[in-house]
């Protein structure tokens, strides 16, 4: 076999992928889930858009500190500690905003106390300790149990601290260890704090995380035990509502930004595009900072600042409000903000409104709707497996748009709904052979290339395609501010 | 990138993965196991991941380094640090997926890269950060090591 056929032997196998690899992004992910259970174990919950809270205006007349304190309560000075490196955590306990629950459980030699609670109308923290009789390596992945269904809406994240000892300790992991606490944080996107959470806490061992693989096997824990908290009714307080209303333009698309809603531990902002654009806001990041430039919350992820594994449970929020605008929050004081600053929009990332565009393959009367520019359909039958083959030409100019073209089709859904994976292969190397040894090559002169689809173990009559990648993305060297004044 | 959006984008390139991870670790079942690792650290990093159209190169970098960590661990690696500097005979008498995974690392990178993932010399160049003309220069050696230059007429 001279190097010619080898390259293609291999090439061939190759191709011949084990049945593990289809697996391998599921696995991956639970094995993050399981590993994030420590700070982020998160709930995954299809994201829709549920009226939310409607905010007394009242609140806005109200002296800030009246509306949000909740009165003199002994502040332990390992609860200091604790939270001497979440400055809004901190600005909470300097202001006493902190709820003595002092509640203890055993079970079976294990003990949870639940001390402390930072909690405003989206987000509760809870500072606990956690004991054996026989291990000391032990650990909590919470889970909420609701007492009446959809209380906590339809997206929210329960999460505790994580100090597994091969992991270099963030900044807050290390305060939590010096203080002797760890930390449960609770974030609810759409819906408002309930009167009572129910927490069930499922105790683990580190060592056994360790030794647990990558494969699909559920955790075993060790013990469960179920912690009902009652909150302080001073703590139903809505949030201090700024109103925005403003147009501005992000690289020629207009955005209106709604308003900006101020909790006692976090800041929200409500964005949209113009709605006679096909572009959405999908998601977007900002930072805040006071007239004086002293920054009091967020990232400017456009000028490089990275987020840390210390991030806050705020940082995940991203929802669509009852008006259509999307929501994301940061880690800040309401402490600080009962005076006029500044949001700067940093990153904004647009998708089509509605979702990617879809074509239709229909096998009974072989054609194809709703194709994407410049893409034809040349052939539909099924081949010598029994699976259906497509063939597409492309039109392109170059190869750089070439390989964008093609990574335009991705997932395929039936009817929208479940998902079959596609098989794609494209012959487009062919043409760049006669460059691959020259010391510059030139970018070949192709003006149509062949794509090739493999759909396996199909019965429908009709499947469409994604038209993989619609999206805009974009990052603001020159953040847009806008200024937030003081309600009076 | 968030996490929904991340699996989607893995699910589509977790095929050309399991071919690097091969070409790599000589078997499917490493193979196998370094896909799954590089797919949980890219959750893990998914976050500091903002330019989305960078996934596929920035993955694949995640995949490589992955793969030469546990190389080295098990100390398996045999790849020669440097080529010899009289002709590459030894490389002649191994079949081609063994002569792949003796060349020197930055030769072997750009050989599955170009060759096996299909990627263009932009993506291989901002995968492996080094410049296109570095690409291009260490793409003719590999091909001239591998006597794979024989595709240089494939067309003809």
């Amino acid at each position: 076999m001279n190097r010619k056929e080898e390259y293609q032997t291999l090439k061939e196998k190759l191709e011949k992928t084990p049945p593990a690899l289809n697996t391998a992004v599921k696995r991956a992910q639970k094995k993050y889930n399981q590993n994030r259970l420590k700070k982020y174990f998160m709930y995954p919950l299809s994201a829709a858009a549920v009226l939310l809270f409607v905010f007394g205006m009242v609140v806005n007349q109200l002296p800030f500190s009246a509306v949000y304190a909740m009165g003199k309560i002994p502040i332990v000075r390992e609860l200091t500690k604790a939270v001497a490196v979440s400055p809004a955590l901190k600005a909470a306990v300097d202001n006493e905003y902190v709820q003595v629950l002092n509640m203890t459980q055993q079970k079976n030699g294990y003990t949870i106390k639940f001390e402390y609670m930072i909690v405003d109308s989206k987000q509760a923290y809870i500072f606990y300790k956690l004991e054996g009789e026989k291990y000391k390596d032990l650990f909590i992945e919470p889970e909420m149990v609701e007492v009446k269904k959809g209380e906590l809406g339809k997206n929210y994240w329960v999460m505790a601290t994580y100090q597994y000892e091969d992991q270099e300790l963030t900044k807050e992991e290390k305060a939590l260890k010096r203080s002797g606490y760890e930390k449960i944080t609770l974030t609810l996107e759409d819906k408002d704090m309930p009167k009572e959470l129910t927490f069930k806490c499922n105790i683990g061992r580190y060592s056994d995380i360790k030794t647990r693989s990558s494969d699909d096997r559920a955790p075993q824990y060790l013990e469960t035990i179920t912690m009902k908290v009652k909150l302080d009714d001073s703590i139903q307080v809505a949030p201090k509502i700024r109103e925005i209303k403003q147009w501005v333009e992000v690289e020629g698309k207009r955005v209106f930004v709604d308003k900006v809603a101020v909790y006692p531990t976090q800041i929200r902002v409500h964005i949209k595009a113009d709605p006679k654009s096909k572009m959405e806001v999908s998601s977007f990041s900002f930072f805040v900072e006071d007239d004086n430039g002293k920054r009091l919350g967020g990232k400017n992820f456009a000028n490089g600042e990275e987020s840390s594994r210390d991030f806050d449970g705020a940082e995940t929020v991203s929802y669509t409000d009852e008006n259509g605008c999307r929501v994301k929050a940061i880690a800040s004081s309401g402490y600080w903000h009962d005076i006029d600053f500044k949001v700067y929009i940093t990153t904004m990332h647009f998708d089509t409104r509605g979702g990617p565009p879809r074509a239709t393959i229909d096998f009974k009367n072989k054609t194809a709707a709703n194709l994407p520019k410049g893409v034809t359909m040349t052939q539909l039958e099924k081949n010598s497996d029994g699976n259906w083959e497509l063939k597409f030409k492309v039109k392109i100019k170059g190869y750089r748009e070439q390989n964008q073209v093609l990574t335009k089709w991705g997932s395929i859904n039936e009817d929208g709904k479940e998902e079959y994976e596609v098989e794609e292969k494209t012959r487009w190397e062919i043409e760049w052979w006669d460059n691959w040894s020259n010391d510059d090559p030139k970018q070949p002169e192709v003006d149509e290339i062949e794509m090739t689809m493999i759909i396996k173990n199909y019965k429908q009559n009709k499947i469409q395609l994604e038209h993989y990648e619609s999206f805009d993305y974009i990052m603001l060297d020159d953040p847009i501010g806008i200024a937030v004044k003081k309600v009076m | 990138m968030e996490v929904k959006e991340f699996a989607k984008s893995a699910e589509k390139v977790k095929t050309q993965l399991y071919k690097t991870a091969y070409l790599y670790m000589g078997n499917e079942a490493d193979a196998i196991e370094m896909v799954d690792e590089s797919i949980y650290k890219g959750f893990c990093a998914s976050k500091k991941l903002r330019e989305r159209q960078f996934f596929k190169t920035w993955l694949t970098r995640i995949l490589i380094n992955t793969c030469n960590s546990e190389l080295k661990r098990r100390k398996r690696e045999v790849v020669l640090e440097k080529l010899p500097e009289s002709g590459y005979e030894e490389f002649d008498n191994l079949p081609l997926q063994e002569a792949i995974a003796k060349l020197p690392e930055k030769l072997k990178e750009i050989i599955i890269l170009r060759f096996f993932m299909g990627f263009t010399l932009e993506e291989t160049a901002e995968t492996l950060k080094v410049p296109r003309g570095t690409v291009t220069s260490r793409q003719k050696k590999a091909l001239e090591v591998l006597k794979l230059d024989f595709l240089k007429g494939e067309k003809e």
